[in-house]
């Protein structure tokens, strides 16, 4: 047992508040009703003010003719893994944890364009000179126009820059020479930002290409939703074009608008189907490529901890937002994304696994993958984590349900496929393979109604040439039927580690990779958990904030 | 009723058609060349070769790419294999014609394909998809870690999470669930499309803009009952130059203003017995006949006035003003009674503003600016298009360069204004 596993076996020791974690004994009924737990006192005690002052009642949770009475099983707390930080579930909840939420809101309030069309616009068009002066200057206007200041009509409105003071637009370019001579204020800086050849292969790909990366405000998601961004930017940059460039009104506006809009953006979610229809740069739309290029934390940590911070990411997004929220429409199934980035299970199981492939294999990427291989891998995967559930029983009791052992059986099998192959596809497959079959002939089915469905779909699927299948992982996503359901896990884990191990600086795009290292962002992609950790505390300092509109704020 | 076709130097092609020639269900041959839309699949070989051996798979962006997947790539030497990889094609989609030009392969399915789909936009692009992904496989013996979901992606872009294929694999029309409205995919030719495919030719990028209008009108009820003949008249007169109103119109206005070409068609009208002029104040006698006669003016301004700078800026502002002042002029409707005025007035502000627009050539008929008006507004702006001599940024020669090549391997295509009326005599022009 080495020291990370010693640190697993303690934290269930310590939040179950015992010695023995092996011991399959245990006094049920004891432990105090919903009286347990301090969050829920808390809102019980702000539940009889609400409904006092408002005069309708609100979170009847001491009321014992309503629901089933919480509190029969222990509450055990949780530890958020990588951090110290000891949590309720009710923490982890959606609405009840701010940095949860700002994590959604700066992906879906980000947008990319790309400058070039907008700058042969200007140099055809309009016979006008473009240098890095001039860019400064339109980069000044472009900080005072998409936060909302006004450039072109009198009697415009204006924004209250206090309520959009998180909004801002950045250049990111691959050629240093003009990155130099750009004012740093606006500049995403790959060198300075990204390990040294990571930031020679993005530059690389980038090359000369300018690309301005634009975040509205956060509030601006909250009255709307991601199809505002691609409009609101490309509105606000046409705008400070114009007065940047002092063009006049006609033609090339529409010319800028249209390369803003659709010629060159990059919206990072595409439109989703009719019947969970949402705009563009909504959650489900987003590839799972795209969640590895917006985790940061392969700047800042070794391998494991950047897989784990992507699955972290991509299962609050995926799971917890997505499906939890906007489509199974409300509160969000806490509990199986929780046990993903808690307690250090899923860093423990994956440690283990790591070894296992080094001993094995002796390296990443080193097999090539095919059938067996993966069956290889996902049944090494299986018993072990099997394994550690016998051993620990409070381990199961931690993961009680199905649905929740089976997002980590997969994620552990998935994330190990990828290392040991370094192909996302090998993963893909043992992550499904896994919940459809694997795991079946230990313990049954066992997964939720939405579980193995698209599992079973999935694996021909996968190797199909059908129009719905054989799409490559990293542009797959929760839009496709066959990974529609709520375990995005293994997805993001396996394709995180697919390309983890064979070193690749970035999943699917090395634009996105980059726009998200702006150290301006609310939410810090290079520790995704210890941000989650801080809103659990309300120690997270959140955008959208609308506190001075209301009686006697100021600002 | 019985029209006359005249070709675009006034010469009388076909006379003495009657209005029946004109419908769908009875000219096969009109059929047959919407059909081609709907079932013609192409792709450019090269670039599928250059994007596998890439990775740059799943990028949207309709300039540059934003996707790159590393250690994906795939070097398959589809050009040189182009030939095995054409008669595997034959074989699974036993298509009715399959060609390469300079790359660009073009494979046009069998009649059966789309009459057996229900959605028959749809249909073609996803079936070859198929059929092309298992044809490379197979040709270069890749397994299912070689690389197969990589030609597909290439092939259909991020389809399914996308809600439609952006890939490499193209069809003319865009499928349903990328246009706004049903039954509206005839309409999603953009602008430069159509003035490519027709080769710039005037008459040529009018008569099959308006053909596949009006196969969208048909298509979505338009053309039946009280708005059959409305259409059928303004797919004459406006699209095939019917009685060689249009073109008298631009000879008789070349040198004039759009307010000559309004005097000229009311002139033209009230002679024609289409509307009288009862103690000062006009009235109507053959509604769809006025309508139709507006329209032929309506194009004609706009070739007369976008002709004369040889740029399609102007066409939304002089559509626009022509209809304005026809009603002034009349106190009559305009061409399809404000729907033409309302959408050029949208397009133009569109194509003048920070709102999202681009230049005439972009825009294409089913989208939400100009969907208004079906019919009698896209060929104005294919002709003004045909026009323009470089002053927009998205011309046809860059925007839509694959179009030209298209052009080569379907003749039915080229020359069409031509081949629509010959059409209208029946079977024995097809």
């Amino acid at each position: 047992m080495n020291e990370k596993r010693n640190l697993m076996v303690e934290r269930l020791k310590e939040i179950f508040d015992t010695d023995d974690i092996t011991d399959k004994h245990t006094s049920f009924y004891h432990f105090g009703g919903w009286k347990q737990s301090k969050r829920k006192q808390e809102f019980i005690k702000r539940a009889k003010q609400i409904a006092e002052s408002r005069g309708i009642p609100i979170y009847l949770r001491d009321r014992e003719d309503i629901g089933v009475p919480l509190g029969q099983r222990f509450y055990e707390p949780l530890y958020i893994s990588s951090t110290d930080t000891l949590c309720e579930r009710d923490d982890l909840q959606l609405i009840n944890n701010s940095a949860i939420q700002q994590m959604g809101d700066d992906i879906k309030r980000s947008v990319i364009m790309g400058l070039d069309l907008a700058h042969r616009i200007l140099r055809e068009r309009l016979g006008k000179e473009v240098t890095p002066e001039t860019i400064n200057h339109y980069m000044e206007v472009v900080n005072h126009t998409v936060p909302g200041g006004v450039v072109a009509q009198e009697h415009m409105a204006e924004v209250n820059p206090e309520l959009t003071k998180d909004s801002y637009a950045k250049i990111l370019t691959g050629d240093g020479e003009l990155k130099d001579s750009l004012d740093q204020r606006f500049v995403i800086d790959v060198d300075r930002l990204f390990p040294e050849e990571s930031a020679g292969r993005i530059n690389d790909e980038i090359g000369s290409k300018i690309f301005q990366v634009t975040r509205v405000p956060t509030l601006a998601v909250r009255i709307a939703d991601g199809g505002i961004v691609h409009r609101w930017a490309s509105q606000q940059t046409v705008l400070a074009f114009i007065a940047a460039y002092s063009v006049g009104g006609g033609a090339p506006l529409a010319d800028f608008a249209f390369a803003g809009k659709h010629a060159q953006v990059i919206t990072l979610g595409n439109t989703t189907w009719p019947r969970r229809a949402r705009a563009p740069n909504e959650f489900g739309g987003i590839p799972y490529g795209y969640i590895g290029d917006i985790c940061q934390a392969d700047r800042v940590s070794d391998s494991l901890t950047y897989i784990m911070e992507s699955i972290a990411l991509g299962g609050i997004l995926y799971d917890l937002i997505w499906w939890g929220g906007y489509m199974g429409g409300g509160v969000g199934p806490v509990n199986g994304t929780a046990s993903i980035y808690t307690n250090e299970v899923l860093d423990e199981f994956c440690r283990y696994m790591d070894e296992w492939i080094q001993h094995k294999y002796g390296g990443y990427a080193t097999v090539k993958p095919d059938a067996n291989i993966i069956k290889e891998i996902s049944q090494e995967s299986v018993c072990h984590v099997l394994d550690e559930y016998d051993n620990y029983p409070v381990l199961l009791e931690e993961h009680w349900g199905g649905g929740i052992r089976l997002n980590v059986i997969s994620t552990v099998a998935s994330v190990a496929t990828g290392l040991a192959t370094g192909n996302s596809l090998a993963s893909l497959l043992a992550g499904h393979y896994v919940y459809s079959h694997l795991v079946k002939e230990a313990m049954g089915r066992n997964a939720w109604g939405g579980g193995d469905a698209v599992d079973l779909v999935s694996v021909p699927d996968l190797v199909s040439t059908f129009p719905d299948g054989a799409l490559v992982p990293e542009l797959r996503g929760p839009n496709i039927f066959s990974s529609m359901v709520a375990h995005s896990a293994f997805p993001i884990g396996g394709i995180t580690a697919s390309h983890v191990a064979r070193g690749h600086p970035w999943i699917l795009s090395p634009i996105v990779k980059a726009a998200f290292s702006d150290p301006n962002l609310i939410f810090d992609f290079r520790y995704v958990r210890k941000e989650i950790a801080k809103g659990a505390k309300r120690e997270f300092h959140f955008a959208g904030d609308r506190d001075i509109l209301k009686p006697g704020g100021s600002g | 009723m019985r029209l006359d076709f005249y070709d675009e130097n006034g010469k009388l092609i076909v006379e003495d058609i009657p209005m029946t020639s004109l419908d769908l269900k009875s000219n096969k041959a009109l059929r047959n060349m919407l059909g081609t839309f709907r079932r013609t699949i192409f792709i450019d070989l090269n670039a599928l070769e250059s994007t596998l051996r890439e990775g740059t798979v799943g990028g949207e962006m309709i300039v540059g790419n934003e996707c790159k997947i590393l250690g994906a790539g795939v070097d398959l030497p589809i050009i040189e294999n182009k030939e095995i990889i054409v008669e595997k094609l034959r074989e699974y989609l036993e298509p009715e014609e399959i060609v390469t030009i300079d790359g660009l392969l073009v494979i046009k399915l069998p009649f059966s394909d789309i009459e057996i789909a229900c959605d028959s936009v749809s249909s073609p692009i996803l079936k070859t998809s198929v059929a092309l992904t298992q044809s490379i496989a197979e040709c270069f013996d890749l397994d299912i870690f070689d690389g197969i979901d990589m030609v597909k992606t290439a092939l259909l872009g991020r389809y399914p999470q996308s809600v439609s294929p952006t890939g490499l694999l193209k069809s003319f029309l865009k499928v349903p669930t990328k246009i706004e409205g049903l039954s509206s995919s005839y309409r999603s030719l953009s602008v430069n499309d159509i003035v490519a495919l027709s080769g710039k030719k005037v008459f040529d990028s009018i008569s099959l803009a308006w053909l596949l209008e009006y196969g969208s009108a048909y298509e979505c009820g338009y053309s039946v009952g009280w708005y059959k003949r409305l259409y059928q008249l303004g797919f004459a007169f406006q699209g095939l130059n019917a009685n060689n109103l249009t073109y008298e119109l631009i000879r008789e206005c070349r040198n004039g203003t759009v307010h000559d070409v309004v005097e000229l068609v009311v002139q033209k009208a009230v002679n024609d017995g289409i509307i009288e002029n009862r103690e000062g104040q006009y009235r109507i006698k053959d509604l769809p006949l006025w309508n139709a006669y507006a329209a032929s003016g309506q194009l004609a301004a706009t070739i007369i006035g976008s002709g004369a700078i040889r740029s399609a800026q102007n066409a939304g502002s002089i559509i626009s003003s022509y209809n304005d002042l026809l009603q002034i002029f009349t106190g009559l409707p305009s061409v399809e009674f404000g729907r033409v005025m309302g959408s050029a007035i949208f397009m133009n502000w569109l194509s003048h503003s920070i709102y999202g627009g681009g230049g005439a050539g972009v825009f294409s008929g089913e989208h939400v600016s100009v969907k208004g008006s079906r019919g009698f507004l896209i060929p104005c702006l294919c002709a003004a298009m045909c026009f323009d001599v470089g002053t927009q940024l998205f011309v046809p020669d860059t925007v839509s360069k694959i179009m030209f090549k298209l052009r080569k391997a379907l003749p039915e295509l080229s020359d069409i204004h031509r081949k629509i009326v010959y059409s209208l005599e029946g079977e024995k022009n097809e």
